[in-house]
């Protein structure tokens, strides 16, 4: 049997793992945390009166034109929900199959996927020319008629699917963490927390059959949340693929798109986990080294997937034999956009080359620059999609060209903002890693475990 | 010594050390006392006072009874109007020498939009551009709403009313400068009878001189038939009974003479087929006739009459054709052009086919010559030629029809320069200006502008325009559409002009301010006197004339005023009248000029939008793309693609063009099949006043030169420097290649004789869905590529037609246009690959809404606001729109439009006056995705008066605005499923297909082929897969 390493470093008991773990929660916060949020609820605020100013003035405050409907708005959208994957990936899809080393960066993944989906949200209905009544995309019995949505338009199953993902993301994410809160609760020294923390444990003991009933949701919840990883995702790009636009009507968009949410969504666990470790240097001993090489893994085989995934669209473009489609590809690498699919190409592919080599996969500066550039490549693999398939198309006397504005610059900086200010409160409200589930992986690794 | 002794009490230190200081402050902190106003103005105090006693007074005394002013309900109708239902009214009007019968329509009493009259057989249905924006311009809010005065010398106008009880009238004023001062008048020339009429009587009695000036003059037209032929006529050129064309820089289609009339009559010979037309054009810039040309040829406009008299060579000399073969003179003349084509590197072999070919078709070809850009210093040689050349083709009489000839383009820059010359001399000193801009056409004229000066400056104006800025009265004039008129444009063909409206304003035409004058200082003849209005005016003028038709005048009135027009003369008209005899000692002022000019000749030119500028105050025409460039809101020099290269520059690269040393700094723009040495900068822009049109481009009219006293707008010697600046110029097409694409499908006229189908790429396309039914009627469309000449027109109907907002420069740079009709341009050969052709081949491709039966616009679509009818239209439920854009992203091509602003609430100065907005179409808000309707509108419209009535649809009862707008009927709108309509009859042509018809929308617009026709066999290919 191969000997597993350690997923817990440091000699602790599980009181000092409980003490690492909730010493965020139970400590004034640090001035450079103060400085963090500050500067993040300050860019929220700045994308709360960006959003403001476009939803009052109109939708050409942004870049978008005739032909490019589609914009920073919408490739922001599909980045955001890209990242939203990697969560539930870790806490479902590896749940299922045993892989204990996800204990310890479950809880942060998951919640990075609420935020990121939470963050995504807001982009198509801020896109709509009249984002008041972006309500009407939602099927609900009404008095004008009643006139129903169209169930034929893949925009609306993206409606579904999102509010799925969320709401069962969600849950998952709140289930997970109920022994948890009980465990806060009951270290708690004042009323208040105690009252707080109390009723969001939902009157959990400890005990045999709370155990066994949430081990039995967590279970089904799991199941439920792993079709949903992958069809959120499948979704989103028939918004694209069902379209008749050449650079859009693919039918490998579906597997593509998987691929390189998971591939964004690893990355930015993986700059999120740097980051963290940077700031609760207890955190170490249960995000360790083992846990970035596995990323890294993952992140290097998903960047070969959308690399193969990009070099296959250009056969099939050629094996088409439909002009269009061609000169849609040929347009994307060498057209006047040219330079933000080589931005995709040299990110995405190139650069997790470098995880080849163990000594990178395993050095923290490394993958951070490399977790970034993966981030900035998948924002223009989206952008290379949407907006260098639309510029060009058909009759070329559409043809034009887009530039970004102030508001397509403000919504991309702000929708950081408000991600990074969830993020940051729930590094100091939430327990960041899940102490239920990484107590029992104590042992693994360690003399004496039962699992040798 | 009081000062001193004085004690001084004081609040503060500062005041204190300098108490004149301190009060200083104080003052400005706090409102200014009273006393101090006092001491500064000691009148304002008591002014005040005054004032408040008066009012008071006035209140007191005035406190009776309200006046009664009787309000009436509309159930009470005015006779005739039903609301929401629309009037119709024969009208007619004339704009920069371009004459029109026109329909206007009125809903509720205002006038809202205009067609042409189809039963004229000048213009048809169709109008310029610039004539569907007649109606914005009536509501113009920069318009003259009441008449001013200058009451002293260089000081501000003041406003008055006509009828004003307060101040001197406006009239007494007026009476008084013009009895018995040397009068001048300087008008446009008008085919008005009445106008002309009351001119007269006016002129003969206070003994005015008369001058005529139009804003673009074409005397060397009138000049040139003169001294060729001995009568100074314009003539009529009939594009309908010639079959091979020959344009020396005319832009006949465009902006030339008649345009639109043109349009109609050379649409009747480019059927293809044996009998189709050939049009070969020489020119410099590439204009909209140059785009439509089968043969294009890049010359110098000095090199026209070259041109003309090397073809002369050709036949007479070479070939010794004609009656003139035998003539020594005429050889002598022409030896010196013998090798023209050599020359001006003309293909050898081309230029004498072309003269083989035009004197096979002698008597059924026709050469025209002229227009503001080929009026260089030869423009008289150029006409004299062009008359010798229809003179030996024995076209003269034929397609040269001097009888019916048009009653305009009397103006003349002789005529300017002799007002000048009479102002000098002390034989006027005060002047009436009507119709004209003087100040603004004549800027390079600074004789005619210190002579201004020193008259006494009366203008009739609809706008606060350059002129009215030098004027002593301005006299707002009414718009066309609020005024009678009356109009002879061809002899014997009466046209009246109702008008439709109201003066909005406080206006008055000119017409009945002559009368008004003369009935206040009691000279004249009787009718100036003695008639009331304007109207009884032209009554007056009619009584004669109608009565010597029918004998009972009031019932020709009416019927001349329901049809709009009466032709007298109707037989004249369609037959061929003796040719004149050529004076040969004309051809002495033709004589070959070898000056070589400099580096570069620049040519200034009319956009088929703004023409001379007149009408620049409008959005819409500011926001027609230009037909051939598709640029918007300015003008800008145009270079060669070659030019280009060499001086290195780029589209919208400022330079510094200087003529004759006059600077002007403009953009440059790279036009495509423009020839090397030519610069080309339009006129129409520059100018000083309105709100849209202040500060759009530079004026042109500065560059032109006056070279005996007259203007010379062509081959001018310049030269540009680069200034490093950069602008941008919005253009709404940035790309003019159809990259191999089946686009716009051509074949050559040779090609298409053959099969008919000649380069139609048909797709073999399986469904495995059944196809879409339509019980009842199912709309179509088909647009013949062949007999659209791009002029846009349809492009402004549309806008007027259905509400369409104008966006302004900014919004057409970020490629934000809200047209539904677009003219598409693309150009033959490749720019991708660098190797853009010298001659391009130009093609136009209206694009709108194709009304997919498989829209893919349609399925997307998450909240079903586009859908599709039962008659087969697709429908834009406007209040269900939430503005996904996801339609407009799956449309192929791209004819949707998105409200990315409120652009209909009214606020900026560009936007549509709400009077002019069609009540049966909705006004989108913003956030909305908007598109072609096929103009549904008029279609329940009709549907609607059928049921009423117990009638069927026929075909024919529906016709979309667009189709109306057009001269050349390219657009034909009909139910497809009724086998006998016309639609259904083009849709069913081998020759008819679908754009992108492989991607399976099913389109129902149609387009036919584009035949070209050229003796070579077309590059296109043909077949199916």
């Amino acid at each position: 049997m191969i000997k597993r390493n350690i997923l817990i470093e440091g000699d602790k008991t599980y009181k000092d793992i409980s003490d690492d773990i909730c010493q965020p929660l139970e400590s004034f916060p640090g001035i450079k945390w103060f400085q963090l949020f500050g500067l993040a609820i300050t860019v929220l605020l700045f994308y709360v009166c960006v959003l403001g100013y476009i939803a009052w003035t109109g939708m050409g405050t942004m870049g978008v034109n005739h032909p490019i409907g589609w914009g920073t708005d919408i490739v922001t959208f599909v980045f955001w929900i890209g990242i939203g994957h990697a969560g539930t990936l870790i806490s479902a899809i590896l749940f299922l199959f045993r892989q204990k080393w996800r204990t310890g960066i479950a809880r942060a993944a998951e919640a990075m996927t609420v935020f990121a989906v939470m963050t995504a949200g807001i982009f198509p209905l801020m896109h709509t020319g009249r984002p008041w009544l972006a309500y009407w995309l939602l099927p609900y019995p009404n008095q004008r008629g009643p006139l129903w949505v169209n169930f034929r338009s893949p925009l609306l199953w993206d409606v579904f699917a999102v509010s799925t993902y969320a709401t069962v993301s969600a849950v998952f994410w709140y289930v997970g963490m109920i022994p948890d809160l009980a465990t806060v609760r009951d270290r708690a020294k004042t009323n208040l927390r105690r009252v707080i923390y109390g009723m969001f444990s939902m009157g959990w003991r400890g005990t045999n059959r709370n155990w066994s009933h949430y081990e039995m949701v967590y279970l089904i919840l799991a199941g439920l949340s792993t079709p949903l990883v992958l069809s959120v995702h499948t979704i989103v790009s028939f918004d694209f693929a069902v379209a008749t636009l050449p650079g859009w009507h693919t039918t490998i968009f579906p597997p593509y798109f998987v691929a390189g949410a998971i591939f964004s969504g690893f990355a930015m666990v993986v700059t999120l986990m740097v980051l963290v470790r940077e700031g609760f240097p207890q955190i170490k001993s249960y995000i360790t080294l083992d846990h970035f090489e596995v990323m890294n893994k993952i992140i290097m085989t998903t960047g070969l997937m959308v690399g193969y995934a990009y070099a296959s669209e250009f056969f099939i473009a050629w094996y088409s034999g439909v002009h269009y489609e061609q000169f849609a590809f040929l347009n994307r690498a060498t057209g006047p956009l040219a330079w933000s699919y080589w931005i995709m190409v040299s990110c995405n592919v190139l650069s997790p080359q470098i995880f080849w080599i163990k000594k990178f996969r395993r050095s923290i500066p490394v993958m951070f620059v490399v977790s970034i550039f993966v981030n900035i490549g998948m924002w223009f693999e989206r952008f290379v999609i949407t907006v260098t398939s639309l510029h060009r198309d058909f009759l070329p006397v559409n043809w034009s060209d887009f530039t970004f504005k102030f508001a397509d610059w403000g919504v991309l900086i702000g929708s950081f903002g408000m991600f990074f200010t969830l993020f940051l409160l729930f590094l100091r409200v939430i327990p960041m890693v899940s102490m239920s589930e990484v107590k029992p992986c104590y042992e693994v690794g360690r003399k004496g475990g039962h699992h040798g | 010594m009081e000062k001193i002794n004085k004690k001084r009490y004081w609040k503060s230190l500062e005041e204190f050390v300098d108490p004149e200081k301190f009060n200083e402050q104080a003052e400005k902190e706090f409102m200014r006392s009273p006393l101090q106003e006092d001491a500064a103005d000691p009148v304002a105090r008591r002014d005040f006072l005054k004032l408040m006693g008066a009012s008071l007074a006035l209140a007191s005394t005035a406190c009776v009874r309200r006046p009664t002013q009787r309000i009436v309900p509309y159930s009470e109708r005015p006779h005739d109007v039903i609301p929401g239902k629309a009037n119709f009214y024969a009208s007619s009007a004339f704009d920069n020498g371009e004459f029109f019968s026109t329909i206007v329509r009125t809903r509720e009493g205002r006038p809202i939009s205009m067609q042409g009259n189809s039963a004229f057989p000048l213009n048809r249905s169709a109008l310029s551009a610039r004539m569907h924006a007649h109606v914005v311009s009536l509501y113009d809010p920069d318009r003259l709403k009441k008449p001013r005065i200058r009451v002293e010398k260089d000081k501000d106008f003041h406003q008055r009313n006509w009828n004003d009880v307060t101040y001197e009238k406006m009239d007494e004023s007026l009476t008084k400068v013009i009895d018995g001062a040397k009068l001048g008048m300087l008008l446009a020339s008008n085919p008005s009878p009445s106008r002309a009429g009351v001119v007269s009587d006016f002129a003969k009695t206070f003994s005015a001189q008369v001058y005529y000036d139009d804003s673009i003059n074409h005397s060397e037209v009138r000049r040139g038939q003169e001294l060729s032929y001995g009568d100074e006529v314009f003539p009529q050129y009939r594009f309908d009974k010639a079959k091979y064309i020959i344009s020396l820089g005319a832009d006949f289609l465009g902006t030339y003479a008649n345009p639109t009339a043109n349009a109609v009559s050379f649409a009747k010979t480019r059927q293809p087929g044996p009998d189709m037309s050939r049009l070969v054009v020489f020119e410099a810039l590439m204009s909209l006739t140059g785009a439509n040309a089968d043969y294009r040829i890049r010359v110098k406009n000095s090199d026209l009459v070259k041109v003309a008299m090397g073809l002369a060579h050709e036949i007479v000399v070479k070939e010794g054709h004609s009656n003139y073969a035998n003539s020594d003179l005429v050889k002598s003349k022409l030896k010196e052009f013998a090798n023209v084509a050599a020359e001006l590197n003309i293909e050898k072999e081309l230029f004498s086919q072309i003269a083989k070919d035009i004197w096979e078709q002698r008597g059924k070809s026709l050469v025209v010559a002229g227009g503001i850009n080929a009026k260089t210093e030869d423009a008289l040689a150029l006409q004299i030629s062009c008359n010798f050349l229809n003179t030996i083709l024995e076209n003269d009489g034929k397609t040269v029809d001097y009888q019916n000839s048009l009653q305009a383009f009397q103006g003349s820059d002789a005529d300017v320069a002799r007002l000048i010359a009479d102002i000098e001399s002390g034989k006027i000193d005060t002047l009436l200006v009507s119709g004209v801009n003087p100040v603004y056409q004549h800027p390079e004229n600074k004789k005619l502008l210190q002579a201004l000066k020193k008259v006494t400056l009366i203008y009739s104006t609809m706008y606060m325009d350059e002129t009215a800025e030098m004027a002593d009265y301005i006299l707002a004039e009414s718009h066309p559409l609020e005024e009678w008129g009356d109009a002879e444009y061809l002899p014997g063909m009466y046209n009246i002009q109702q008008p439709t409206i109201r003066p909005i304003g406080d206006t008055r035409s000119i017409g009945f301010n002559l009368m008004t004058w003369a009935y206040f200082l009691e000279k004249g003849p009787a009718r100036l006197n003695e008639l009331e209005s304007w109207y009884d005016y032209v009554r007056w003028t009619w009584k004669n004339r109608l009565n010597a038709l029918s004998g009972d005048f009031e019932r020709s009135w009416v019927a001349l005023l329901q049809a709009g027009f009466v032709d007298t003369k109707e037989s004249q008209r369609e037959r061929d009248f003796t040719a004149r005899r050529f004076r040969m000692d004309a051809l002495s002022q033709v004589k070959k000029s070898n000056t070589k000019s400099s580096n570069y000749e620049l040519s200034l030119y009319q956009k088929s939008a703004i023409g001379d500028g007149a009408m620049a105050n409008m959005p819409w025409l500011q926001e027609m793309p230009d037909p051939v460039t598709k640029n918007t809101w300015e003008n800008y020099l145009t270079i060669s693609y070659a030019t280009a290269k060499k001086e290195k520059l780029k589209d919208g690269d400022i330079v510094s063009l200087e003529v004759d040393g006059k600077k002007l700094k403009v953009p440059v723009f790279v036009q495509i099949g423009q020839e090397d040495s030519t610069l080309g900068l339009a006129v129409g822009y520059g100018h000083s006043w309105g709100k849209v049109a202040k500060g759009l481009g530079v004026n042109a009219w500065n560059l032109a030169k006056m070279t005996r006293d007259e203007m010379v707008t062509a081959a001018l010697p310049a030269s540009f420097t680069k200034t490093g600046e950069k602008t941008q110029i919005a253009n709404t097409q940035g790309h003019h290649h159809m990259e191999g694409r089946s686009i716009v499908v051509e074949a050559t006229l040779k090609d298409y004789l053959k099969n008919p189908a000649s380069g139609i790429h048909k797709h073999k396309i399986f469904s495995i869905w059944p196809k879409h039914e339509y019980k009842g009627h199912k709309w179509g469309m088909t647009i013949d590529q062949n007999a659209c000449i791009g002029c846009s027109a349809c492009v402004v109907a549309c806008q007027s037609e259905n509400n369409i907002p104008v966006v302004g420069k900014k919004y057409v740079l970020e490629g934000r246009e809200m047209q539904w009709m677009r003219i598409d341009r693309y150009y033959s050969g490749s720019a991708l690959h660098d190797d853009i052709p010298k001659d391009p081949e130009v093609y136009f491709q209206p694009m709108l809404c194709q009304h997919c039966d498989n829209a893919p616009c349609e399925s997307v679509c998450p909240v079903l606001a586009t859908t599709h009818s039962p008659e087969g239209i697709n429908e834009m439920t406007y209040n269900r729109c939430v503005g996904t854009r996801y339609c407009s992203n799956n449309c192929p091509y791209k004819v949707r439009r998105f409200n990315w602003f409120a652009y209909t609430k009214g606020d900026r100065d560009i936007d549509t006056p709400k009077e002019a907005y069609n009540p049966s179409v909705t006004v989108r808000s913003r956030g909305v995705m908007e598109k072609c309707t096929f103009c549904v509108h008029r279609i329940e419209e009709v549907k609607a008066e059928h049921k009423v009535q117990g009638t069927s649809y026929e075909d024919g009862d529906v016709v979309t605005a667009c189709e109306a707008a057009c001269p050349t009927d390219a657009i034909v709108f009909g139910d497809v499923n009724d086998p006998n309509s016309r639609v259904s009859k083009m849709q069913a042509k081998k020759n008819a297909y679908k754009v992108l018809e492989e991607w399976h929308a099913q389109p129902a617009v149609k387009y036919l082929t584009k035949i070209r026709n050229k003796d070579s066999i077309s590059t296109g290919h043909g077949g199916d897969h």
